[in-house]
């Protein structure tokens, strides 16, 4: 490296004071130019965000929904298409479906937190699903860029990050708008590729990919600490539901029997959650066994089309109804 | 810690301005601290290896210099022990393996299950052994003073910019400007700033982009289509350049920024008309270097016979494989390397009567495009999991050769495809103008807006389509 070694064996000497000046004038100038790339990013936020929860809460105008709706993917099919609007029909009920794909208690509380610095709700309704209970994958580290990478700018946002210490270094590239500088998927609408390519199929069972579902989804052993961890969570969450004077619900969604016999633990699992939302004096609707036929399903455990369609009519926006009428 | 990632560089600018604000006597104490923080983010418990590597090859450095005649006896203790620890951590499962391998047919595998050690291979390890034992050979050889200043000593091992990948700086030059203390210079940190950014920009920017072509292609090869392999294979040729020399970019900086200056590892590599000028002048200079002086040289070089001198070249070149990974098919890539430079000089007389009858530009078109592709096929080894995949790839690519025309239209063009042709693009170009002429010199001439419309490009593409926090430096695994 003949230049480096010229360059470097220049006389040595402190910056002079134009030397000081271009390279300030050079920050300054990169400063405006990121501020430019800022507003970019916030501008494609604002054309694509579509289903992104911090975007729906942060684009609805303030208003208090019948309904927010928590939980993993399970939940997901509810809003894709136009079934949200759908089951706003079918059940007489304003609904915001919140739920996040692989997301356990503390994203679902964190999104929850978020929507009622902007809303309210009179009624929550969480789509149960054990493996969100045994795993940090779908907790304190499930909160990760692309779900920020759509959310649009706002101090309420922030405050809301702050308050949970798992969601810490999100804050700074948040608000440095360097998640949605630097999000691939900029000019893509914000659906999942389930809504877009998978949701109108039916899935053919095939017994090891079921297998893989459930060993991606659950670990091999239970570890009985963690449950116990996060189902305090969960009971955190109900306390927070209730100091906003909302209803909590929870209901147990559809899956297939073939994958429910695969999923471990479950009857333990259920003993626990149902003793404590008996104790609570928690709505608890066990749906899980009314959509057995696998033409509901686009793949091993979500409905589909027709599956949505036959929940809502059958059984989710009577539910919703109860509630209302109840509330 | 990697470089490529927000925490090194904001862990840097704290760094690289408390350096220039403490007196000079306190500066190699906080660079030998940051060193050892550094590393202690990888796996704390290894720096107590870095601190054996360190204070193995003192010792033996002083010891080497007592005695009035060089011993060699000394000096083999001093690197076996070195050699030691690479051995525990880096080959023993992998000649157990072998072990097993070679006596299955006879015993049957069960019968010769050997114990595995099963240990994580430290980061960087192989660099700063290397690091040692070429200090130890050098002392030996009576070319380096033995060096009495622990504490600067250490830092030559441990200085984070080249500890875990390179380059693999020589003791003399490194402990002359220690001794004389760095000083802060507006030009070094200029062109450390320069070439910090270039680094980061090839490894975020090109590198990681590339990489997702590479790693389709190479997962599962047996389920790829050959157009898939193809491209993965091209890709993985600039992703692994990219990737490298964008960490020794990176290395190169920051240590210019701190007022040091390490060796050149790069050169352009992929303009080589031939594997020896790849290899001996453009490749891994640092490393290249290492194994002629050390290794290559000591077997005699090529002032012994003909075959003996073939033997010593495949010798170099398959060690040189077994350095970069504990398994055969880093051989294999090693031995392809060591036959092409033997065929190359076997065909010496050849060579010459077929350049003169071609015009010289095309002669030397002709020979960077085999160049090129001769480590190309090489590098198909380097990447594959295992002898079987690569072989695979290789299969299928060949057998697919014949059908292109009907598999390239069904290909996935996508945008993310024609990004990483722009960049491979950018890449050449910029490569191109530095063959003929540095292209940070060429930098400074231009006018102020030009310069730093080109410094803010890069830095628009870092942020915008950079694989932050993505992947690790492929090198840092050796």
């Amino acid at each position: 490296m003949t230049e480096m070694a010229e360059r470097l064996a220049a006389p040595a000497a402190r910056p002079g004071t134009e030397t000081l000046r271009r390279w300030a004038l050079f920050v300054l100038v990169g400063l405006g130019l990121y501020a430019g790339l800022f507003a970019w990013a916030e501008s494609l936020v604002h054309e694509h965000g579509e289903r992104n929860r911090f975007y729906m809460v942060a684009a609805a105008p303030a208003a208090t929904y019948d309904f927010a709706l928590l939980g993993a993917s399970h939940a997901m099919p509810l809003g894709y298409k136009d079934f949200n609007a759908r089951l706003e029909q079918a059940s007489g009920a304003s609904v915001m479906n919140l739920s996040i794909e692989g997301a356990g208690i503390l994203p679902n509380r964190l999104a929850l937190d978020y929507f009622f610095a902007r809303h309210r709700a009179r009624n929550v309704v969480f789509f149960l699903d054990s493996f969100a209970f045994y795993s940090a994958q779908w907790n304190e580290d499930r909160l990760d860029d692309a779900l920020l990478a759509r959310a649009p700018f706002d101090p309420a946002l922030v405050a809301t990050l702050a308050r949970y210490p798992w969601a810490w270094d999100q804050i700074l590239p948040y608000i440095s708008g360097f998640t949605k500088i630097n999000n691939h998927e900029r000019f893509a609408p914000d659906r999942s590729d389930a809504e877009l390519n998978k949701f109108e199929k039916t899935y053919r069972p095939i017994p090891q990919i079921d297998r893989e579902r459930v060993a991606y989804l659950y670990p091999a052993e239970i570890p009985q600490d963690v449950f116990a961890h996060y189902l305090d969570a969960f009971e955190g969450l109900i306390d927070m539901v209730e100091a906003q004077g909302a209803v909590f619900v929870v209901v147990k969604p559809p899956t297939p029997p073939r994958y429910r016999e695969a999923v471990p633990n479950e009857a333990e699992f259920d003993a626990a959650v149902t003793s404590l939302l008996a104790r609570r004096g928690i709505a608890y609707h066990d749906l899980s066994g009314t959509l057995p036929e696998d033409a509901n399903y686009y793949d091993t455990d979500h409905l589909n089309a027709t599956g949505v369609t036959a929940f809502i009519d059958a059984n989710f926006a009577n539910l919703l109804r109860s509630h209302t009428v109840g509330g | 810690m990697q470089f490529n990632s927000f925490a090194f560089l904001g862990f840097f600018a704290v760094l690289a301005g408390l350096y220039y604000v403490v007196p000079q006597r306190w500066r190699w104490p906080l660079l030998l601290l940051a060193s050892y923080y550094f590393y202690s983010q990888f796996q704390i418990v290894y720096v107590l290896l870095l601190a054996y590597s360190t204070l193995c090859a003192y010792g033996f450095g002083i010891w080497l210099v007592q005695r009035e005649t060089p011993s060699r006896s000394l000096l083999a203790v001093g690197i076996a022990l070195q050699l030691a620890v690479l051995f525990l951590f880096k080959y023993v499962d992998f000649f157990a393996g072998l072990i097993e391998a070679s006596f299955a047919p006879l015993a049957g595998a069960e019968a010769m299950a050997l114990p595995r050690l099963g240990w994580l291979l430290p980061a960087g390890l192989s660099f700063f052994v290397f690091s040692a034992i070429s200090y130890l050979f050098d002392v030996y050889r009576r070319t380096l003073p033995a060096e009495r200043h622990l504490g600067h000593f250490a830092l030559y091992v441990a200085f984070f910019p080249k500890l875990v990948a390179g380059p693999i700086e020589r003791a003399a030059p490194f402990l002359t400007q220690l001794r004389e203390g760095a000083v802060f210079s507006t030009a070094g940190v200029t062109l450390g700033m320069q070439l910090l950014l270039w680094g980061l920009f090839k490894k975020v920017v090109i590198a990681d982009n590339l990489a997702i072509f590479a790693d389709a292609g190479f997962t599962n090869p047996a389920f790829q289509s050959p157009i898939t392999l193809i491209v993965a294979v091209y890709f993985y040729a600039f992703q692994i350049y990219c990737d490298f020399s964008g960490y020794s970019d990176i290395a190169i900086g920051l240590a210019a920024i701190l007022g040091y200056r390490l060796m050149e590892n790069f050169r352009r590599p992929y303009f080589s008309r031939s594997v020896p000028e790849f290899w001996s002048h453009r490749w891994h200079i640092s490393l290249a270097n290492w194994f002629r002086d050390y290794l290559y040289i000591p077997m005699g070089g090529n002032r012994v016979s003909r075959p003996r001198w073939y033997f010593n070249q495949m010798t170099v070149f398959m060690v040189s494989g077994l350095w970069h990974g504990a398994n055969l098919t880093f051989v294999i890539w090693g031995a392809l390397n060591g036959f092409y430079q033997v065929l190359y000089f076997a065909l010496g007389g050849a060579r010459k009567a077929a350049s003169a009858r071609l015009p010289k530009l095309v002669w030397g078109a002709l020979g960077l495009l085999l160049t090129f592709h001769l480590v190309l096929f090489s590098w198909i080894f380097f990447r594959a999991a295992s002898v079987g995949d690569a072989f695979m790839v290789i299969g299928k690519i060949w057998s697919g050769l014949g059908m292109l025309p009907m598999l390239l239209p069904a290909y996935n063009w996508s945008t993310s495809f024609w990004v990483a042709i722009g960049l491979i693009g950018l890449l050449l170009l910029v490569e191109i103008l530095d063959e003929f002429h540095s292209l940070w010199t060429w930098l400074t001439r231009l006018s102020t807006p030009v310069r730093w419309g080109f410094y803010y490009g890069l830095l628009g593409l870092l942020l915008v389509v950079g694989q932050w926090g993505m992947s690790r430096f492929v090198y840092m695994q050796f």
